[in-house]
């Protein structure tokens, strides 16, 4: 055995191993081939293309990965070369790579290849979710300026800026930013989590990337599932990202009614008022019923709340026909802030309400002294 | 002897870029009315008028009363007439043609440009009243038609209150009272009728501005020399050199193959002589670089210069349809051509001031800034289409962001009624190469017409009003929606900036409170707006003290950024579209709160307007609310301003 055998036989081992990971045609894997119905902007806004999205699933038969055959260039001027590329997508759709056929190059304009940094280029563009590719319809994309009036240099423009796609390539990166983040996305999400457990959805509400998160809520609603341990965990993550809980406040306006009230008295036990305007706005808008004890059991401090906070509460309370005595005299103290806005939206409230003698003669003094601001 | 050939002997003719008053000032009322007494019919029997009976020839006079006249219906007239009838004057906008627009018009079909795109590639588009007639476009026209466009614009004039138009009636000459315009005489060529309209105040948008020029008022023509104004683009010396003016055409697939045989008046095109930058692709809608202008007297040539422009026209098509190099075009034919060239450059009036390269590429700070421009330096070269080797627009410089236009180029020097807007203010050779473009002139209109009313109404000169005043000018502008970049509207009278607190329901950018500082716009990479997330959607205004309002005015979002104007090749991409804008607010509700009950008190549907006006009869109030309910297509509201008034 000379020097150089462990090497080659390390090679082979990796080789082996990198063909038993990513092969198609691995035991441990299975595919299953989905023909799904999609709109590509570029091809049509109205008329579904037809495609076949293959699901790699491991041994355990979760989601490992989806790929696809697509068009480079689906629209256009015509002028490159049209070829057909593999596109792969994580089980939470997130773009991983492109994989071109063998010995194939892909072309831009005047014939030229692709170069390192082209493909680089295109790799970044194809990453970016929010491109600007993604609000333009095809014939947005090329304008000729020549016909501009009276006066114009005559020239074909492209509309968008040139670090958003790959100069002489633009019908290229157009036509796989949309295979790449259309219709596919939704599909790979919604197959991916007929093939998740609820265990692991609840564990991803715990992920450190949002991504994953709002996928978990995203699928459990989409299931229906909700439990006691989602709010514990959605309530953790909720607190840092205002983003996190407006999509969890989504989530549970689906849920049955003791579920959102107990959801809904976590949330607002978030101290930041931010997220206290959010939960408040999201009740007033729900069409769940609360009662005037779901209030009363709040451990809301008003004195602390600001003036939109105390407008909502009150829109609440008028919107559910809540009367409560007990709510009504925690509220006269607020007819003594120094905010005179919140005091006087407090005495237009309990103006409206059936009040005692005492709450009656307090408010008249109210009255009498504020008159002209009312 | 041919009328050029009799300028250039003439004194006026020997000088180059200069100041020229006209000849012979202009005839007193009353010698106007017996020279048209002496033209009147003696015969009382001239006109048999057939079932009726023999009756004289009718003398058709009339002499109208207005507090402003507006000459010249384009873009800047337009704008001039509607913005003084709408701050109190009554005012007559007198165009010399059938149709209003201008270059603008189906007679011409100019795209009305305005700051189209910075050197950043963004627009950076006019707002207020010219914005108000490309939306008003964008919702009766969708077809894109020219002719169409006619009448957009003269519905949109026609249902002003406090605004006459006269069609078809030219202003021949200004009728003086000592320095002061007294009248404009014009004559309406259709109804055979003389008018003399009487005014307080003139405004010429006319582009050669003959009105002004008979007053009296002094102006000039031809390229100043750099020195002058330190101008880097403008030549070593002075001359006569005026831009051209162009004959545009257009043209469609027939199907089949059609022949073209040129007119016996068609001049040859020497296309391999020509400069590259004269491109015949595309082919369809013809070729602002056939253009002709003039070193001497460009008015006074327009007739033999038309007559020749035709021929070029005609000439670059016969290139294209007959010299076997333009296959694709066989199966095209001519379906329009202009007969009447779209004009750039004449007469420039002189003001207080006279705006320059420099003040625009330095983007100098006016503190009577009351419009703004940003199109190119886009100097077209001398001798148009007769100087094939050169190129035939210099493309000089592109703006980083727009400048700004200041009140002392829109008034007369020597005259002190009149002012001026379009491509005849006060301004060099240069700077009309970048400003001549027909949404910055309308934005001058609206500019001049403020003005014109606000002297009426206060019975003081444009001078006054700009030395004395100017604040006052500009803040109508910036409320009526204009944008005048870095000026922040600072109005003591608007409610909204004494609010104790401005909120909304939700915000997905900005901030509310941004709509009482004064900027209407995004602007430097700055945020100027409140966006909703999602509709519907709430903005609510609170007073600690009661106050009384009767009007609530709002600018919503219209997407500055993209260009609407009705364009030949209908271009839709992210600069240009033909859609009428899917940010436009659409539907609106406006709330008062009365002794804690909140009343309603307007609804808005099918919204056409960046500046929403609400007025109504005066209450007493703590807090008003705004519930924007539907745009036109955006998922979210976006709101620039919000301003209450008693």
């Amino acid at each position: 055995m000379n020097k150089e055998t462990p090497r080659v036989y390390a090679q082979i081992l990796l080789s082996l191993f990198l063909c038993l990971i990513t092969s198609p045609r691995s035991f441990s894997q299975t595919e299953i081939e989905h023909k799904i119905e999609i709109i590509h902007k570029g091809i049509s806004v109205t008329e579904k293309v037809e495609c076949s999205l293959i699901e790699v699933r491991n041994i355990d038969n979760e989601a490992k990965y989806f790929f696809m055959h697509v068009s480079t260039v689906v629209c256009g001027d015509s002028i490159c070369r049209v070829d057909t590329v593999k596109l792969y997508w994580d089980r939470y759709a997130r773009f991983e790579r492109l994989v071109l056929p063998e010995e194939v190059e892909l072309e831009k304009a005047e014939g030229k290849a692709f170069t390192k940094g082209d493909y680089e280029k295109l790799n970044y563009v194809l990453r970016e979710k929010d491109s600007p590719l993604k609000d333009l319809f095809a014939d947005q994309m090329v304008g000729t300026l020549s016909s501009e009036g009276v006066d114009a240099a005559s020239r074909a423009s492209i509309s968008i800026n040139k670090k958003d796609y790959v100069e002489g390539a633009v019908w290229t990166c157009y036509s796989l930013w949309h295979w790449v983040h259309g219709d596919t996305k939704e599909i790979i999400r919604d197959l991916s989590g007929d093939a998740t457990s609820s265990a692991e959805l609840i564990s991803l509400l715990s992920s450190h990337e949002k991504e994953l998160a709002y996928y978990a809520i995203e699928q459990l609603k989409r299931r229906k599932e909700y439990s006691t341990e989602i709010i514990e965990h959605m309530i953790g993550f909720a607190k840092e990202s205002p983003d996190l809980l407006k999509k969890s406040l989504d989530y549970w306006e689906g849920a049955p009614n003791s579920m959102y009230k107990k959801a809904m008295r976590a949330a607002l036990l978030i101290s930041d008022k931010g997220s206290r305007l959010l939960c408040l706005r999201a009740i007033l808008q729900s069409s769940q019923t609360l009662s005037g004890n779901f209030f009363l059991a709040l451990p809301l401090s008003y004195e602390s709340m600001t003036y939109q906070e105390i407008q909502l509460l009150l829109r609440i309370l008028n919107k559910y026909a809540i009367y409560s005595p007990v709510l009504i005299e925690s509220l006269f103290p607020l007819l003594d802030l120094d905010d005179f806005l919140i005091a006087r939206r407090v005495y237009w409230y309990l103006t409206d309400q059936d009040l005692n003698l005492r709450q009656e003669k307090r408010l008249a003094t109210f009255y009498n002294k504020w008159k002209k601001k009312l | 002897m041919k009328r050029r050939n009799f300028f250039r002997r003439t004194f006026g003719g020997v000088l180059g870029a200069s100041i020229i008053p006209l000849v012979g000032k202009s005839q007193s009322l009353e010698m106007k009315e017996s020279a048209g007494r002496a033209a009147a019919s003696n015969d009382p029997e001239q006109w048999h008028k057939l079932g009726t009976g023999k009756m004289p020839r009718p003398d058709r006079r009339k002499t109208l009363e207005y507090d402003i006249v507006v000459i010249g219906g384009g873009a800047a007239g337009m704008c001039a007439a509607v913005a003084a009838a709408r701050n109190g004057a009554k005012v007559v906008l007198v165009q010399d043609r059938p149709v209003l627009g201008g270059n603008s018009s189906s007679e011409i079909r100019v795209h009305l440009n305005g700051v189209n795109h910075l050197k950043n590639g963004e627009p950076e588009r006019e707002t207020g009243i010219i914005e108000e007639i490309l939306l008003h476009n964008r919702f009766c026209n969708p077809q894109d038609s020219y002719p169409v466009w006619d009448h957009v614009l003269y519905d949109f004039i026609t249902r002003e209150p406090n605004l006459d138009l006269k069609l078809n009636t030219t202003a021949i000459r200004a009728i003086m009272d000592g320095e002061r315009i007294e009248a404009a005489y014009c004559w309406q060529l259709t109804t055979e009728t003389e008018y003399t309209f009487k005014a307080d105040c003139f405004i010429d948008c006319s582009g050669d501005g003959l009105l002004g020029a008979t007053a009296g008022a002094l102006y000039r023509t031809g390229r100043e020399a750099s020195a002058e104004f330190k101008e880097r683009y403008a030549p070593k010396e002075a001359d006569g050199w005026q831009m051209g003016s162009t004959v545009l055409l257009g043209s469609k697939d027939m199907g089949r193959p059609i022949s073209f045989e040129p007119p016996h008046f068609t001049l040859k095109y020497d296309a391999d002589k020509s400069h590259p930058g004269r491109k015949l692709k595309p082919f369809e809608l013809g070729f602002w670089w056939v253009e002709l202008g003039s070193e001497d007297d460009i008015i006074g040539e327009f007739e033999d210069n038309k007559h020749k422009l035709l021929g070029y026209a005609y000439g670059v098509w016969d290139y294209l349809k007959n010299s076997g190099k333009f296959p694709e075009t066989e199966n095209y034919a001519l379906d329009w051509v202009s007969s009447l060239p779209g004009k750039r450059e004449s007469r420039r009036f002189l003001g207080d001031y006279i705006l320059c390269e420099p003040d625009m590429l330095g983007y100098k700070d006016f503190e009577d800034a009351v419009a703004f421009g940003g199109w190119s330096l886009d100097e077209h070269n001398p001798g148009g289409i007769e100087n094939l080797a050169e190129p035939p627009s210099y493309f000089h410089e592109k703006f980083e962001e727009p400048y700004q236009i200041p009140f002392r180029c829109l008034y007369s020097k020597n005259i002190p009624n009149l002012l001026f807007a379009g491509r005849n203010i006060s301004q060099t050779h240069i700077a009309l190469s970048s400003s001549r473009i027909m949404a910055t002139c309308a934005l001058e209109g609206q500019a001049v017409g403020t003005a014109a009313a606000l002297c009426v109404e206060r019975q003081i000169s444009p001078r006054e009003l700009g030395k004395k005043h100017i604040a006052d000018l500009q803040e109508q502008l910036l409320r009526d929606d204009a944008f005048i970049p870095n000026r922040a509207a600072r109005d003591p009278k608007d409610l909204v900036k004494k609010a104790n607190l401005i909120f909304a329901s939700t915000t997905s950018s900005g901030d509310a409170k941004l709509l009482t500082d004064g900027i209407s716009r995004d602007y430097h990479g700055k945020a100027h707006h409140w966006k909703s997330e999602g509709l519907p959607a709430e903005i609510q205004v609170e007073w600690e003290d009661r106050i009384r309002i009767s009007k609530i005015e709002i600018k919503c979002d219209s997407n500055v950024k993209r260009n609407i104007m009705l364009r030949r090749d209908s271009l839709e991409n992210k600069a240009y579209g033909t859609q009428v804008p899917p940010e436009l607010l659409k539907t609106a509700e406006l709330e008062v709160r009365v002794k804690g009950k909140w009343k309603k008190l307007a609804a808005l549907e099918y919204n056409r307007t960046r500046l929403i006006k609400f007025s109504f009869d005066p209450v007493e109030t703590t807090a008003i609310r705004i519930l924007l309910l539907e745009t036109y297509g955006a998922s979210d509201v976006k709101l620039f301003e919000v301003r209450c008034y008693e």
